[in-house]
């Protein structure tokens, strides 16, 4: 994929997948009008630099939907160009995250393709005052584009759930998706309809007097739940009124055919709104961006070298089935079934996925335990003092830490291939250089690395298959 | 495509997911049918708790760095009276205090908390965990946390139902973070406005009122500090439950016959599984195979149901199974097997099957031999209307599941 290096290009072309003869080529087109405003925005400040442009789209957008009330869009032909200008920027970040999903999720036994992870990216950066709800823009260091994709990798995981969710509703009776809907859900639903909120408010109570009273028969399941009868209306019908004068609702009190009326709307608001794929954007789980705090700054200059430092001695000080774990996870990118397949053998404790969870958890958890302890005594003055400190600084670790473990597996394999390239040597082979392998050469190498990974790694490494993959990723 | 427990293990690494087998949730089921609830809604609370509570501390105990023992808040023997009106349940772990809330709806959109676990005094703790459990598909997570500050600052309070609710993006999502900070930090003193004292008259007065009306909850007839102080209380708390239950004037259930008419539109009573459920979601995990067993194949509606028969300390835990198939004369034909418990391959020698008229005549019989991987009755026909019994009988403990089939489908 080329890259975009003009400005007016990043706020004004989008990615295309085309397919050619079987070949995947990805394509920048131009949206013209946004390109001739663009053009002019840069004429007018030829100076303005990138950053200047995406803050410049982005405080104007946050004018447009004051924080609260997302809800109601007054749309204008202004907001919608800066919605796509920030679109078209955001598409690196998307194809981004679209391709780092793609390699995480391998193991899914349904496949995405590329394409559809990037879709539903795109989804979620054609919203831009969605994406960026939370990032504080009057922070003047705070990274947009890595908040943007962090912010669309984690839309992307929840959107996959949601729909694996929605698939399996599609088989539910009308009152068991009833059942199945959270206040949330039914709330987004009715309020597409375009129903107010006091409307809204009085559909919610009667679904809610349905959701307590009417139990499923004691079953485990409710997909398959029948309507419910005549005296079951009239318990939900009386816990409507009863609940409706607690609350002081301004509302008559209603009949069953009324309740019944109501629940039929709430079906068939849900039913609609999934139809309609509509995004319930707020679902996601967007990254808060707190208040800049001491530790911020830190971050973001000279001490990130520290805290690194701070990582790799505490890593060496894990125990060694830990190690292996932790560098073929965040090293080697196994996913945690083929963990436990590389190290069963060795660790009886680790036959199964939800083991190695356990005790990756575990492992990462004392890491960060340790490294808080640490740190305090390092910096008494900016010391992590309760969790909401741990929570902002659990990110930084992290990265360090899988930086650190990519780190320990790039260095053996540039030491393997080294020595592969010296055995050659002398066994007057040709040289192989990472460049230029041939097949045959591809082989031996790979055969090498798996004998010199058992070596390192302390295990047997009896599913070849598994590293060469990953080891091939690397190298390339 | 359904996510299996794996997959979503590994989407979602920074949560903590725990696997439900069928036993722990019909040994769940079997607890809270042994406690007295004043209707169907709190009963299934309470069931839901009881489950998310066993899943919960048995995690707990296998991790070998928390030292400290995990408590029930105040004590086990007070879960009834609480369950029966809010959702939640308070363990303690050393200082720590924790709320564990679960739901049951699949998709985690935002976490209420019940409005008594964070203006209570004696009910606030420091911690809230969001519960998300899927009964069908076998397990539950932990979707994060927040402390009560956070519940105090993000928090909207819906006063149609008195929670808080907090968006998912406002809960810490990895419960290590919580671990390390309770390790570290000393636990904060939870500063908790006090809640008004309610007289004695005054007392016996809404006692009495609350306990009209018990087919729902009785949260939103008072204003909340009232209710708060009544129920903060152990002693009227206990009295509230206990005078919905004589309300609700119970003698002990009578064991309620399993009525196959509902299998065959796909409804399944508690303890009983569709087979096709089980089959698709745990398939390498279970022992039996039904698909060696050509008789089956033919059944439209198999229900399946794990029988403990736990005398001894092997814990023999069989499954029945009962598949229907209906004839065009009205009449179902049906079919009664038992299989060893997942893990095992053979039945416990000596085991036996019957059944039993609704006069009490043991119509048939099999038992089980030294290696039997299952036994089977002769199929035999029922018509509808009529009730008939199975009866698992290994050494001097029998266990009897009693059928009926309505004639009311449809």
């Amino acid at each position: 994929m080329k890259q975009r290096e003009d400005i007016v290009q990043k706020f004004s072309t989008f990615l295309s997948f085309r397919d050619d003869d079987g070949d995947q080529k990805t394509t920048w087109q131009a949206d013209l009008q946004l390109e001739r405003h663009m053009k002019s925005l840069v004429d007018s400040d030829p100076e303005a630099k990138e950053e200047f442009w995406t803050r410049h789209f982005l405080k104007r957008l946050k004018e447009e939907y004051p924080q609260e009330s997302s809800q109601s869009m007054q749309f204008s032909t202004a907001t919608f160009k800066i919605e796509k200008h920030l679109c078209a920027y955001l598409q690196e970040a998307c194809i981004w995250a679209a391709q780092k999903t793609y390699q995480k999720f391998k193991f899914l036994r349904h496949k995405y393709a590329i394409e559809e992870y990037f879709q539903i990216a795109c989804s979620f950066a054609n919203l831009p005052a969605k994406l960026f709800k939370s990032f504080n823009l009057d922070r003047p260091h705070s990274n947009l584009e890595g908040y943007a994709k962090t912010a669309i990798l984690r839309f992307i995981r929840d959107k996959i759930y949601q729909q694996d969710i929605e698939a399996k509703r599609l088989k539910f009776s009308e009152h068991g998706l009833l059942k199945d809907l959270s206040n949330k859900e039914l709330q987004e639903a009715l309020a597409s309809k375009g129903f107010n909120q006091s409307q809204i408010d009085l559909y919610k109570l009667a679904w809610q007097c349905f959701d307590e009273l009417y139990q499923m028969k004691q079953t485990f399941n409710n997909q398959s739940l029948a309507p419910p009868n005549q005296a079951e209306l009239q318990q939900i019908t009386a816990g409507y009124n009863r609940r409706l004068k607690n609350l002081n609702l301004p509302a008559p009190p209603v009949k069953e055919e009324n309740i019944n009326t109501m629940l039929q709307i709430c079906i068939q608001a849900a039913r609609d709104y999934r139809t309609k794929n509509f995004l319930p954007l707020e679902h996601c789980e967007t990254i808060s961006d707190p208040a800049p705090t001491l530790w911020d700054t830190i971050v973001q200059e000279e001490e990130r070298d520290e805290l690194q430092l701070i990582v790799s001695k505490l890593f060496d000080a894990v125990p060694e089935p830990g190690q292996t774990m932790l560098k073929l996870w965040l090293g080697l990118n196994l996913t945690q079934t083929e963990i436990a397949t590389v190290m069963k053998n060795k660790y009886p404790e680790l036959q199964k996925q939800y083991q190695v969870h356990r005790h990756l958890s575990r492992h990462t958890r004392n890491l960060l335990r340790d490294f808080v302890v640490e740190w305090n005594q390092i910096h008494p003055e900016f010391s992590l003092n309760d969790e909401g400190d741990i929570a902002r600084v659990k990110e930084s670790f992290e990265e360090c830490l899988e930086s650190h473990c990519q780190r320990l597996v790039y260095s053996w394999l540039e030491r393997i291939v080294a020595e592969g390239s010296q055995s050659e040597k002398r066994d007057n082979k040709p040289v192989l250089g990472v460049d230029n392998l041939g097949k045959e050469g591809k082989r031996s190498l790979n055969d090498t690395l798996l004998i010199n990974l058992e070596t390192i790694l302390n295990i047997s490494v009896n599913s070849p298959n598994l590293f060469q993959n990953r080891i091939g990723n690397i190298i390339k | 495509m359904i996510l299996s427990l794996n997959e979503l293990m590994a989407v979602y690494p920074e949560q903590l997911w725990i696997e439900i087998e069928p036993e722990a949730r019909e040994k769940a089921w079997q607890q809270t049918q042994n406690q007295k609830y004043s209707n169907a809604a709190s009963r299934w609370n309470a069931y839901l708790n009881c489950l998310c509570l066993n899943s919960f501390t048995r995690w707990i105990k296998e991790e070998p760095d928390l030292q400290e023992t995990l408590r029930v808040w105040p004590a086990e023997a007070s879960l009834p009276s609480i369950w029966d009106v809010v959702n939640g349940t308070k363990l303690t772990l050393g200082e720590t205090e924790l709320v564990i809330i679960p739901n049951d709806k699949s998709a985690f959109a935002e976490f209420r908390i019940p409005q008594e676990w964070v203006d209570i005094p004696s009910w606030a703790s420091h911690y809230y965990l969001a519960v998300n459990l899927n009964l069908e598909a076998g397990w539950m997570r932990v979707c994060g946390y927040a402390n009560r500050e956070r519940i105090q600052q993000r928090g909207r309070c819906d006063r149609t139902d008195r929670t808080y609710v907090l968006e998912p993006e406002d809960l810490i999502a990895d419960l290590n973070v919580m671990w390390v900070a309770r390790e570290l930090f000393p636990a904060k003193k939870l500063a908790v406005k006090p809640l008004p004292t309610l007289s004695k008259a005054q007392t016996e007065k809404i006692l009495e009122q609350l306990s009209q009306q018990i087919d729902y909850s009785p949260i939103l007839a008072l204003p909340f500090e009232q209710w708060a102080s009544l129920i903060a209380n152990d002693k009227n708390r206990q009295k509230l439950y206990q005078l919905r239950l004589a309300k609700q004037n119970i003698a002990p259930k009578q064991p309620t016959a399993t009525n196959l008419s509902l299998w065959l539109q796909n409804i399944f009573e508690a303890g009983w599984q569709s087979v096709d459920t089980i089959l698709g979601t745990q398939r390498e995990t279970l022992a039996f195979q039904f698909r060696t067993n050509a008789a089956l194949n033919d059944v439209s509606v198999k229900g399946l149901k794990l029988i403990d028969l736990g005398m001894d300390l092997k814990g023999n835990t069989v499954m029945l199974l009962v598949g229907l198939t209906p004839e065009i004369d009205e009449k179902v034909n049906i079919r009664v097997q038992l299989y060893p418990a997942k893990g095992e391959s053979y039945l416990p020698p000596n085991l036996k099957l019957g059944l039993i008229s609704p006069s009490g005549v043991t119509l048939q019989e099999v038992e089980s031999r030294s290696q039997d991987n299952y036994i089977q009755l002769k199929r035999f026909k029922s018509p509808t209307g009529k009730g008939f019994s199975i009866q698992v009988t290994l050494g001097d403990v029998s266990i009897k599941e009693d059928f009926v089939l309505s004639s009311l489908i449809g």
